[in-house]
């Protein structure tokens, strides 16, 4: 077991830590200065702390306004889903779910907005975290997920390269309102097709619903603009689908 | 408290969370990811910090309780994950002299004894600072401590 090795007389951590905060009360502060007057170990923690806090201070990590990661939450995975063909995809079953780790910080991200797109790629029985640029190849199956600070209507659409739109999320009508969290799972994947090329996908993620078909639609129109709706974010992601290489 | 505060909290404060993460994680990069949970579920629910002029009592416990659900979290997805493992997060992930004091309590002790072995053996706390950052009387810990030893002892000496 971890042994105490703090003598009963000297200061905690914790009081240190509410010493430096400013924290303690006056008769605290005031038996803890006089200890600290005394005690050189305690001087010398005190100072160690002190040097820490000043370092984080000038030099920590900034704290980023994004989704936390939390709560994650496993969505139950949609039973029989097979067979749902879309023009681009294919809905189907997936048994494995995000890994853990670090969100890659690809390039084309809306940063800030408390609302984002992940995902992940099985290839070949193996599972991968998705970043933006990702290579992949017909058959990879995709299994997006989203990390939202607030309650979102969310849709996953793509144009492929041969510039068809593609509505990959929900499988069919409306968007559906989905709860915050942290790389949550939707309950769908998507296998991808032979339509090899740059393929892009958008994660829409609105604060009332949304027609999805009409932002699909719009798509199809404009391929190359990515869709701009009042109320919503949008989280933009480029794959690159690649033939498989010969054996 | 509003945004500002929070930043201001985590620029003066979010070297402890840091620091302690880092001790139970045995672990930088989990110890990061802990430290951004905790103040971003703060910046989401700013209500959790009802006593202003205390964070640092707050913030030991939100630690705490940080680092066991990133455990947590990372034992359910593992399991989960069954045939198809995730490489680790960083290359080659702890470092062979890190080690994680909240893994070994979780060997040790009943899960809800954690938090309070947890002040008690790693945070060195008194009884009064941790009846302070758990929210409950000195007697009560009291109660706690004794369980966690027979629970301790147990463990080193079985039947």
């Amino acid at each position: 077991m971890i042994p105490r090795s703090r003598p009963e007389s000297c200061l905690s951590d914790f009081a240190l830590d509410r010493l430096l905060g400013g924290e303690l009360g006056a008769d605290e502060e005031s038996l803890a200065r006089e200890h600290l007057g005394t005690c050189e170990r305690c001087e010398r923690r005190r100072s160690t702390l002190l040097a820490e806090r000043d370092a984080f201070a000038r030099e920590g990590p900034a704290l980023e306004a994004r989704a936390h990661r939390v709560v994650r939450r496993l969505r139950p995975w949609i039973a029989g889903g097979i067979g749902l063909l879309a023009a681009a995809a294919a809905m189907v079953l997936w048994r494995g779910v995000p890994k853990e780790g670090v969100p890659k910080e690809p390039g084309l991200r809306s940063k800030g907005s408390g609302w984002r797109l992940g995902f992940y790629v099985s290839h070949a029985g193996a599972v991968r975290e998705g970043a933006a640029g990702e290579r992949v190849e017909p058959g990879d199956a995709l299994r997006f997920t989203y990390s939202a600070t607030e309650a979102r209507y969310v849709a996953v659409l793509s144009v492929d390269g041969a510039k068809r739109a593609s509505t990959y999320y929900p499988a069919s009508g409306a968007a559906t309102r989905e709860e915050p969290g942290a790389e949550v799972a939707l309950p769908l994947s998507t296998v991808l097709d032979d339509t090899l090329g740059e393929e892009t996908i958008y994660g829409v993620g609105c604060l009332q619903p949304f027609d999805v078909e009409a932002v699909r639609r719009s798509l199809e129109r404009a391929p190359d603009r990515a869709p701009s709706l009042p109320g919503c974010n949008v989280d933009t992601l480029v794959l690159r689908k690649e033939g498989r290489l010969p054996p | 408290v509003d945004a500002a505060a929070i930043e201001r909290l985590y620029r003066s404060h979010g070297h402890l969370v840091l620091r302690r993460a880092r001790r139970l994680l045995g672990n930088d990069e989990d110890a990061r990811e802990v430290l951004h949970d905790v103040f971003t579920s703060l910046l989401d629910r700013p209500a959790q910090l009802r006593d202003e002029s205390a964070p640092t009592t707050w913030l030991y416990a939100a630690t705490t309780h940080g680092c066991l659900n990133w455990l947590r979290n990372r034992k359910t997805r593992a399991r989960l994950l069954g045939d198809a493992p995730a490489p680790p997060a960083s290359g080659g992930g702890p470092s062979p002299e890190s080690t994680s004091i909240l893994r070994d309590l979780l060997a040790r002790v009943p899960e809800d004894l954690v938090p309070i072995a947890v002040y008690y053996y790693a945070d060195e706390m008194t009884h009064a600072e941790i009846a302070a950052v758990v929210g409950c009387s000195r007697r009560h810990v009291g109660d706690l401590i004794e369980r966690l030893h027979a629970a301790l002892r147990a463990v080193e000496s079985p039947p």
